[in-house]
């Protein structure tokens, strides 16, 4: 039958095609037990090699937790990853940006090693499920010959540089900072200074301040493009960040010229290699390096070693031909002559933007949770080749564009898009919701944000909502990690579990008062945690009294500051109910699983009755501090809200030591003195990937009290002691499951 | 005849389904482990996709679905990881397996008799493009191996470079699902 390395032949560019051969023998040397576990699962994670959801080899199917059984018996690829589970393949798409056969070649792949099922990132990546690791090394090998590498797309490494997707179109534009962001994935790509981190980095081009495309605020390195004087450069900003505890960007520099643009990114790059954590996961991103020397030192840490990086031709070199990523238009311009009818006009409404060139137009095409099949990969591949060329780009909002689209082919374009079933009106507006993989493939998901996600769409769907309502966002991430940035939300959730009468039900913690705008431009915070079935109700609850109690034109974000996060949480506090099992048990099953809830495993009882009542009684004084934490940090009074989110920890570490010790007294010493010791130190508190990294949050705020503490410090403070809470709900539940078994 | 390595067979269905009924179906199999020769292992949902795999039962060997490519709702089973081997043989294998799972959903209690299979409109592609064979080598195979079941077999061949061959098979009459299984397995 022939292989694809030979068929390929030189399509293969030399220097992929000899990294692809050199995993493959690292493939079969982890085969033959002749390569550590760990060191093989950073190789194929720095190649986009991913893990998924009961890789480990066990699952709850709804009754136990199974084995399953695979073929491949001991072998793993990686700590716990069993070397036959289906895994994912990322692949990397440099600022979004896809020609129609790379497309092409993208449907191939999926149809032969995934599901037939390509799926959009909120980094403009692909990402393919079900994939087995055997495949990969062919599969990079087709990608490879048409232009495509997944180097580097995980791992401890530079991720997908991303960019807004109008680059070069916008009539806002500083200008075009696609070739830029091009050049500088290529050098970073590989370079020895990036080959040596504890963490991931993540870069971001935008090409303006005020919009949201480029997000780059909460990236390790962000760029916003800036003229001084004629001159182009950028507003630099380091150290952002969401994840579990969000972090804005701080400003390197208002203006770095162009021709310091890459020095300076590798200066950052060697600063984040030297200076970065290591040993603990948790703190290994550089969003800790710049919080601990502070944005002036961090700003002469790198300006001392860009003095010492040697000089490098590649920093200006490209500078000579910035035209390199130019898209010329497959069609001259043409006016859109005629009006459609009104299926054409709300989708050209939503979903179509004029570019700065006359007579053009950039059309997004909305994807279903960013889902398209192979079948519809080729026809927006023809779309391409007949209306526009090589000018596609994902979106981070899990959508793809064709750009330079003639205003007069719009008519025509959205019957071919009808055609396909992808003419779906509403692009970034209140329905087309972006989530990330959640329970459905990924490993660290708590609830089914997929799953809420469909069921939203299906539920906000074919309704008039008020135009306002129209244009909010709403992102859902399955666990506290933001996959689907939903701190920058109007209306973010986040997975979390609760147990209610001794079962465990999926909720999602309600995250209000972020924003989109403005290169994604503040955090929201929780404001409850809401079983998953009544989400929908917590949405229309939401956006009408929003509708009903705002003042003249204005915004979510301004309403909830105004209106205040207390009579919001008074206004939803019903929906917070779980019905009793046997009244509802629709309620104990995550959205689209039949299977009882479960994070892993279940179980009911009775002998831990008393002592339940203390913990759960002392959780929720908890919640309901970290509750006050809040409406203080909205009051203005941040040392007093950082004060309660100090005591809030206390008291959900002191609910749970009162399960074992009734009598522990009340003074933080003595609390966190305990806790330690029958929780830290025998792991019971202890996350299976986020290991002790909730229980430092306490450790470091008791060592060093909050004593006039900033706002942001506040704000930061408030989130890791909301995750300490759900910490602590977790230890709750497991240890009513080992009491019960 | 050229070897091939993974065959997708898609069943025409009869009659409306919401595949959420699926969803507590596939995990039953998983729970009660089905298919016993197969490692199953989860349920994905992509009925929010036009013309999409539907609702998926995803095995190590094998990925199941009621999907709806070309507009068109049919059980497709899509052999995953296989050995290169005689195209004749993998076919027999995919379509044998491909009528296990319809008389197992046609069977199905909480489907009340609601999905059946037409076996006189089933689609077959060889899924892997690295196969030699050609759609006229998946013709023939097909129609050795289906005709004696189901009589004359029209056998439309996809033309289109870009995709694997696949081929369209149609017969006079369809075979009820386990009859056509019973003679599959004694081919």
């Amino acid at each position: 039958m022939g292989d694809w390395k030979t068929r390929l032949g030189d399509r293969i560019p030399a220097e992929l095609g000899r990294q692809i051969d050199i995993f493959e023998t690292q493939m079969e040397l982890r085969r033959q037990g002749k390569l550590d576990e760990k060191l093989f699962a950073e190789t194929r994670l720095r190649r986009g090699v991913y893990g998924q959801r009961y890789d480990n080899g066990k699952r709850h199917d709804g009754v136990d937790t199974r084995p399953l059984e695979y073929p491949c018996g001991d072998l793993t690829k990686g700590p716990e990853t069993v070397w036959d589970a289906p895994g994912m393949q990322r692949i990397k798409l440099p600022m979004g940006m896809l020609g129609a056969d790379q497309l092409d070649a993208l449907a191939e792949v999926a149809e032969e090693y995934s599901d037939a099922i390509l799926h959009v990132t909120t980094r403009q990546d692909i990402q393919l499920h079900f994939v087995h690791i055997g495949d990969t090394p062919d599969m990079m090998r087709r990608l490879a010959a048409v232009g495509i590498t997944t180097q580097e797309a995980c791992g401890n490494a530079v991720r997908n540089v991303t960019a807004c997707q109008y680059a070069g179109v916008c009539a806002g534009q500083a200008f075009d900072v696609t070739p830029y962001a091009n050049a500088l994935t290529d050098y970073l790509m590989g370079h020895k200074d990036t080959q040596d981190f504890g963490r991931k980095f993540k870069i971001a081009f935008s090409g303006c301040e005020p919009e949201p495309c480029g997000v780059a605020n909460f990236h390790d390195l962000g760029a916003i493009a800036a003229v001084r004087d004629g001159e182009r450069g950028f507003k630099v900003l380091v150290g952002g960040g969401l994840g579990a505890v969000p972090q804005q960007a701080k400003v390197l520099s208002e203006f770095v010229s162009e021709a310091e643009l890459l020095p300076v990114a590798q200066a950052v790059c060697r600063v984040f290699a030297r200076l970065g954590e290591r040993k603990n996961r948790a703190r290994a991103r550089l969003k800790f390096v710049v919080q601990k020397l502070g944005i002036e030192e961090f700003r002469r840490v790198v300006a001392a070693e860009r003095a010492e990086i040697p000089e490098d031709e590649r920093w200006r070199a490209y500078l000579g031909d910035l035209s390199v990523t130019d898209e010329t238009p497959l069609r001259p311009p043409a006016p859109l002559e005629t009006g459609g009818d009104p299926a054409f006009e709300r989708w050209r409404q939503s979903n179509v933007r004029p570019q700065r060139q006359a007579g053009y137009s950039v059309a997004t095409i909305r994807l279903p949770l960013g889902d398209f099949t192979s079948t519809q990969a080729r026809a927006i591949s023809d779309l391409a080749r007949r209306y526009t060329g090589d000018t596609l780009r994902l979106t981070v909002e899990q959508n793809i564009c064709l750009r330079w689209v003639p205003d007069a082919d719009l008519p025509a374009l959205f019957s071919d898009l009808q055609a396909l079933g992808l003419d779906e009106a509403g692009a970034s507006e209140i329905g087309d919701i972006v989530a990330c993989p959640g329970t459905d493939t990924c490993k660290l998901g708590i609830s089914s944000s997929r799953g809420l996600a469909g069921e939203l769409e299906r539920h906000l769907a074919g309704r008039e909502h008020h135009p306002d309502v129209r244009r909010l966002h709403i992102k859902a991430s399955g666990c506290f990690n933001s996959c689907s940035q939903h701190h920058v939300a109007d209306i973010g959730f986040l997975g979390v579990s609760r147990n209610v009468g001794g079962r465990r039900v999926a909720h999602f913690q309600l995250v209000v008062g972020g924003e989109w705008a403005r290169n994604g431009g503040s955090y929201g915070l929780a404001i409850g945690a809401f079983p998953s079935k009544r989400i929908p109700a917590v949405v229309d609850r939401l956006t009408e009294l929003w509708t009903a109690e705002r003042e003249d034109g204005e915004r979510l974000q301004a309403f909830i500051r105004r209106f205040g996060r207390a009579k919001i949480k008074a206004a939803l506090e019903d929906l917070r109910a779980v019905p009793a099992y046997d009244e509802d048990p629709s309620f104990y099953a995550d959205w689209a699983d039949a299977r009882e809830y479960t994070i892993g495993d279940m179980g009911v009882g009775e002998c831990a009755g008393e002592v339940v009542s203390f913990a759960e009684f002392g959780l929720a004084d908890s919640e309901r501090e970290i509750f006050e934490a809040q409406l203080q940090l909205e009051a203005g009074a941040a040392p007093e809200a950082a004060q309660l989110a100090y005591r809030s920890m206390l008291s959900a570490a002191k609910a749970l030591i009162r399960i074992e010790n009734i009598d522990v007294a009340d003074e933080p010493d003595a609390i966190v003195g305990e806790f330690r010791a029958r929780f830290h130190e025998t792991r019971k508190f202890w996350d299976p990937f986020a290991k002790d990294k909730f229980a430092s949050y306490l450790f470091k705020v008791h060592a060093d009290p909050p004593n006039g503490v900033d706002e942001e410090t506040a704000h930061r403070q408030i989130e890791e002691a909301s995750l300490f809470i759900e910490a602590a709900h977790a230890c709750y539940d497991r240890l009513q499951e080992s009491a019960n078994a | 005849m050229p070897d091939a390595r993974q065959i997708a067979v898609k069943i025409h269905a009869v009659g409306e389904l919401d595949q959420a009924a699926l969803i507590p179906i596939f995990h039953k199999w998983i729970q009660e482990r089905r298919i016993d020769d197969q490692l199953l292992i989860d349920v994905v949902d992509y009925r929010h996709v036009h013309e999409g795999p539907g609702v998926m039962l995803i095995a190590h060997e094998a990925h199941y679905g009621l999907d709806s490519a070309g507009g068109v709702l049919g059980l497709r089973y899509t052999a995953k990881h296989d050995d290169a081997g005689p195209l004749a043989d993998k076919l027999r294998e995919a379509l044998r397996r491909a009528l296990v799972a319809a008389v197992a959903l046609e069977g199905e209690p909480a489907l009340a008799g609601s999905l059946s299979f037409d076996t006189s409109a089933i689609e077959i592609e060889i899924s892997d493009r690295l196969s030699g064979a050609t759609g006229d080598d998946l013709g023939a195979a097909a129609r050795e191996l289906l005709a004696p079941a189901l009589g004359d077999v029209n056998i439309a061949i996809r033309e289109d470079p870009r995709l694997a061959p696949q081929i369209a098979v149609t017969a006079a009459a369809p075979r009820p699902s386990a009859e056509l299984l019973a003679t599959i397995l004694q081919a």
